[in-house]
């Protein structure tokens, strides 16, 4: 299985140059396991026992300075450079469809300050995300960001993709989280974003980077707010009986304090994966929240909380599901608790306005459930703003296709129908997973002409186009 | 060649990542292929008909088995059953790396993991016990890595057995328990017949107890042995377990040692598959040592690398020993107190200048005066 | 000594979760595996070849997916492995099962002793075995937990029966059914693995055994499985108290609730 040829081994010396010998592989066995990621296509191709998509090279830098010398020998050579964290991505942002290089960031994972006055942590973006988090609370504080693969994405998968932790709503996504960063361009410069995020000068530069997908450059660090623990979390559960009321007793929440966890169900969610895991057998829309910071703060919130639940008729659950649900949060992604193989799913996260929010929700529904009859469709929103929320909806089919092709395109029909329809009632191709190879098509189709903004920074940071090839719509 | 129920976990294990921030040899490494997912993938891949060479059946070595990934798994799989069936195909089809058969090759002729003549080890346990009686209440299983690398250890638990009077024998030559040729070449028939072997020499000294110091020799006696049909009659107890109930009876009477700035490294099958974090502390607690517990402790503790990984992959072994040694020096700690032999020699052969790894037993030996 | 050892492939018993709404059994993730009486039945005969030297054959009725299960047999010692797959096979009763093996059997040659599992865990029938021995006009012996040579053309063979054990000479060709021994799973060796690598799964089909399709499946089935249930016990009630006086009232109270509802 290994390339043979000329070139292919002077090009390996002078990787190995780099990062020494022990740092490259060509072995089949590293060669395989880049070429499957959290991407349903790329598992179920790999589930058939079909050969998946192998990098030449595999790459694994252990300081900037060695990303910046790889990227010029890559930009030298013309060699498409993939750049791989945790692998735990959706969307097939990290396989490496293009061949070449597979650059593996997980030897850069060293702590490099934790600023206690300033409230910030740094790393490399290499590091599980875990582990940084593990740094903080070490010390007493957290990072508030848990998303459910926090025990498996890297710093810079999180940063590369514009991750939402549970807490997000309190707290930010990734992209409100990081204060600055440091990035090797494509030609091998090293340049370092502003020390702070707020300021005048000129358009965001850690926002051109955040979201990139390893298609604009390499993020190597990246420094991050931390937070105290908060004195008192508390949960709390509601049954409403629709979504629609649900929804408008969040944004009422919204516009008067933040809960760190709100978590809506439609009703086919609370009465199949929520009776599942939590055990709870109720019909209607699922709701648990939870508030958290100092006591008496606390307190207020929650009789805030109780009063506009109320007002929309709720059946409060108390704080046991709650509870059991945060517990719980990460059980879900566990063999045996989600969807897995022979299924086949998607989750089609997106977000809209508040006036936008239902009416994208039921477009979503419709496309899915009505064009593609074997196929279940479930939601919940899990991420607010004041001006909107991430509606994060799952479609479900128990017997896809034998034939991998046809399972393929009927996995693209069912995507392109979905994320068509969040499109045209006002939502967005994706909010917290990333684009990668599964919805680099649509990309143009969600900006139009803005788009040429992103081909222009394209063009100019990585004219030979090496930087992770056919993702991003890029 | 993968028993139905390898197959079975590691179909579960291909496609979930969730336990890779626990395995001590990816964060080392930082490779993709050494995380638990992967070696599951490349075994379902192997079941699917892909590619399964040297550098597959390497991927596979180059695993603790600690159980990090295992203890992690809500939905309760293993790793290390595929891992172990992956190990003995390799062994099957010659695919396994010159520095692993090495090891087994040691362990088959000598009966340990180092290439120490056996002689050796029989003089080894002469000198510890010169007047060795055939029977005893209690036999000492002192286990190769103690008696290689650090025998100083068995000699103070045979000091602290002098000093609460305990009745106890060792074996003439200590046949291998099987844990390391288990983990070299998987649960086969070969291994189960080299532990018949010695549970038939450990019966014969009709000893009521086993008490033994090798954690990772404790767990076979007592998980895999009755499964594997090998009666063994004497109740098996790990040598910290057995001590700290000494202290208990007041058998033992400890003086107060003065160190300062201490860790204790729990032995991952002592904490994970034994279930057994407290005994450990109970000694060093009546040795009056206060300990700063790492922020991996207990049950979630991080595994060392290992004597056995070391051997064949010195290069791996040393990059997971200096993280271990990271989350101690990141707590506060200068001593990194152990409770097994392996530990033991691992973290002291990796010891970062000026920090210092100190054996349970031979503290407890000089605070008692044994 | 040519051996044939029949060895059905059945559910993992531990994987078996029970669906109390719908009644049914959860096959999904249940690993298929050796009969355990099977298995020692194949010990016994692995065990007997060794010391006497021979041929062991594994014969099995069943799908492909009992294929990679059979490969395991080999590991533990068979040196000849034959998959007997038909869908005319398909939904036989024990009788009909008799019947195919008895003619693969025939169709494999000659032969001094077969062995069979005294039940299967799934279906837990014992009659398999006594059918096959009078289809093919050998002397059974039941329940066995030792087999050993006697002489030429006899065995001794121990039996399990109601009250102790019994020895028994059986004059060969012969079939015997193997009660569960202590090894349930087989533990297979490298150098029986390496051995297995080179021993080739024979698949027969009623192409080669000509058996007529009336007398083979669902057709050629004397019985018919009419339904299937489970049955739960009540479960235990248990109420906690810490106070002994108070406990004991509340037991004495149950005790008389439960007389009172007898009467």
């Amino acid at each position: 299985m290994k390339t043979k040829g000329l070139m292919t081994d002077i090009i390996l010396s002078e990787l190995e140059d780099v990062v020494g010998y022990e740092n490259v592989s060509t072995k089949t066995s590293e060669r395989l396991v880049y070429g499957v990621d959290y991407f349903w296509i790329s598992r179920m191709w790999a589930d058939r026992g079909l050969t998946p998509p192998r990098a030449d090279y595999i790459v694994r830098p252990g300081s900037t300075e060695e990303v910046a010398a790889i990227l010029k020998i890559a930009n030298y050579y013309r060699i498409p450079v993939q750049v791989w964290g945790g692998g735990s991505g959706s969307q097939g942002g990290a396989i490496p469809v293009a061949g070449g290089i597979l650059m593996d960031m997980k030897r850069m994972n060293r702590l490099i300050e934790l600023d206690e006055e300033s409230m910030t942590i740094t790393c490399e973006t290499g590091m599980i995300h875990q582990q940084l988090e593990w740094h903080a609370n070490e010390k007493g504080y957290s990072l508030m960001h848990y998303p459910s693969c926090l025990t498996c994405c890297t710093v810079g998968g999180a940063l590369a993709h514009r991750g939402a932790g549970i807490l997000s709503t309190k707290y930010g996504k990734i992209d409100d989280m990081c204060v600055s960063m440091e990035v090797v361009l494509p030609n091998g410069d090293i340049i370092n974003t502003l020390p702070v995020p707020r300021h005048a000068a000129g358009p965001d530069l850690t926002q051109i980077f955040i979201g990139s997908e390893g298609t604009l450059g390499v993020m190597t660090k990246a420094t991050f707010k931390i937070f105290e623990m908060p004195e008192v979390r508390k949960f709390r559960a509601f049954l409403f009986k629709d979504m629609s009321t649900g929804l408008a007793a969040c944004r009422d929440i919204m516009q008067k304090l933040k809960p760190s966890i709100m978590r809506l169900y439609d009703e086919a969610e609370t009465v199949s994966i929520i009776k599942k895991v939590i055990g709870i057998d109720k019909k209607g829309a699922f709701m648990n929240l939870a508030y958290e910071g100092p006591a008496e703060v606390v307190k207020i919130e929650e009789r805030i909380i109780l009063d506009i639940c109320a007002k929309y008729e709720a059946e409060d659950l108390g704080s046991e599901w709650g509870e059991k649900w945060y517990k719980n949060r990460i059980t879900f992604f566990y063999p045996d608790h989600i969807m897995d193989l022979p299924q086949m799913f998607g989750t089609m996260d997106t977000a809209a306005t508040y006036a936008n929010l239902e009416k994208v929700y039921w477009a979503m529904k419709h496309a899915v459930e009505d064009n593609f009859p074997d196929v279940r469709f479930i939601a919940h929103c899990s991420h607010w703003y004041e001006w909107g929320a991430m509606i994060y909806d799952r479609f479900i089919m128990d017997n896809p296709p034998d034939d991998p092709e046809e399972a393929i395109r009927l996995h693209n029909r069912i995507w392109n129908a979905g994320v068509r329809a969040a499109l045209a009632n006002g939502g967005v191709i994706n909010h917290h997973h990333g684009v990668g190879l599964k919805l680099s098509r649509l990309m143009k189709e969600q900006y139009g002409p803005a788009m040429q903004v992103f081909e222009a920074l394209k063009k100019g940071l990585d004219p030979h186009g090496i930087m992770n090839p056919y993702k991003l719509g890029l | 060649m993968y028993s139905e129920m390898a197959k079975k976990h590691a179909d579960a294990c291909r496609f979930c990542w969730m336990c890779r921030y626990l395995c001590p040899v990816g964060l080392a490494t930082g490779k993709e292929v050494n995380t638990p997912r992967a070696r599951g993938l490349l075994v379902s891949l192997d079941i699917r008909g892909q590619e399964f060479d040297e550098s597959c059946a390497e991927a596979m070595y180059e695993c603790c088995l600690c159980g990090a990934c295992t203890h992690d798994c809500v939905t309760g799989y293993e790793p290390p059953i595929f891992i172990r069936e992956a190990r003995t195909k390799a062994v099957v089809n010659e695919l396994v790396p010159a520095g692993v058969q090495t090891v087994i090759d040691s362990v088959l002729n000598n009966g340990n993991i180092f290439s120490r003549a056996s002689s050796d080890i029989k003089e080894q346990l002469d000198r510890l016990v010169p007047d060795r009686k055939e029977t005893a209440e209690v036999l000492f299983y002192i286990g190769g890595t103690a008696l290689v690398k650090a025998p100083h250890i068995a000699e103070a638990v045979i000091r602290l057995f002098k000093c609460a009077g305990i009745d106890y024998t060792i074996l003439a030559d200590e046949p291998q328990s099987g844990t390391e040729l288990g983990d070299l070449i998987g649960y086969v028939q070969e291994v189960v017949d080299s532990a018949k072997q010695l549970a038939e020499q450990i019966n014969a000294t009709k000893a009521d107890k086993i008490v033994v110091l090798d954690p990772s020799c404790a767990r076979v006696f007592k998980q895999e042995y009755p499964r594997w049909g090998c009666d063994l009659k004497g109740e098996v107890l790990t040598a910290t377990a057995f001590i700290a109930q000494l202290i208990r009876e007041k058998r033992l009477l400890p003086d107060k040692l003065s160190i300062a700035n201490a860790t204790f490294h729990d032995p991952c099958k002592l904490a994970r598959d034994l279930d057994e974090v407290l005994p450990a502390r109970e000694i060093i607690a009546a040795m009056g040592i206060e300990i700063k517990e790492m922020f991996l402790n207990k049950k979630m503790s991080k595994c060392c690398g290992t004597e056995l990984l070391s051997q064949y992959s010195p290069v791996t072994g040393r990059l997971i020993a200096q993280r271990r040694w990271d989350d101690a020096v990141r707590c506060g700690a200068e001593v990194m107190i152990t409770a097994c032999p392996g530990c033991y020699d691992v973290l002291k052969s990796n010891a970062p200048e000026g920090k210092t790894v100190e054996d349970l037993f031979v503290l407890l030996a000089e605070a008692c005066k044994a | 000594m040519r051996l044939i050892v029949c060895i059905k492939i059945v559910p993992e018993f531990q994987d078996m979760r029970f669906d109390r709404e719908t009644n049914t059994l959860i096959r999904e993730n249940v690993r298929q595996v050796i009969n355990p009486a099977d298995n020692t039945a194949l010990e016994i005969a692995v065990n007997l070849k060794n010391k006497w030297g021979g041929k062991v054959c594994v014969v099995s009725m069943g799908t492909e997916k009992a294929g990679s299960v059979l490969h395991y047999a080999a590991a533990c010692g068979a040196d000849e492995l034959y998959l007997i797959s038909d869908k005319k096979f398909a939904g036989s009763d024990t009788y009909a099962t008799a019947t195919v093996l008895a003619a693969a059997i025939k169709h494999l040659g000659d032969y001094d002793l077969i062995l069979c599992g005294r039940r299967a865990m799934d279906g837990e029938t014992g009659q398999v075995g006594p059918e096959l021995s009078v289809m093919l006009d050998v002397p059974c012996l039941t329940n066995i937990v030792d087999i050993q040579k006697h002489r030429d053309d006899t065995m001794l063979c121990t039996r399990l029966v109601e009250d102790g054990f019994e020895e028994t000479e059986l004059t060969l060709p012969a079939l015997i059914t193997v009660c569960e021994g202590k090894n349930l799973t087989c533990v297979p060796s490298i150098s029986g693995l390496r051995r297995a690598k080179n021993i080739p799964l024979n698949r027969l089909s009623n192409a080669e055994l000509k058996l007529d399709p009336a007398s083979v499946g669902l057709k050629g089935s004397l019985t018919r499985v009419k339904r299937v249930y489970s049955y739960f016990g009540a479960g235990r009630k248990c109420i906690k108290t810490t106070d002994p006086v108070k406990g004991s009232m509340t037991i004495a109270q149950e005790i008389l609730r439960c007389r009172q509802h007898e009467t």
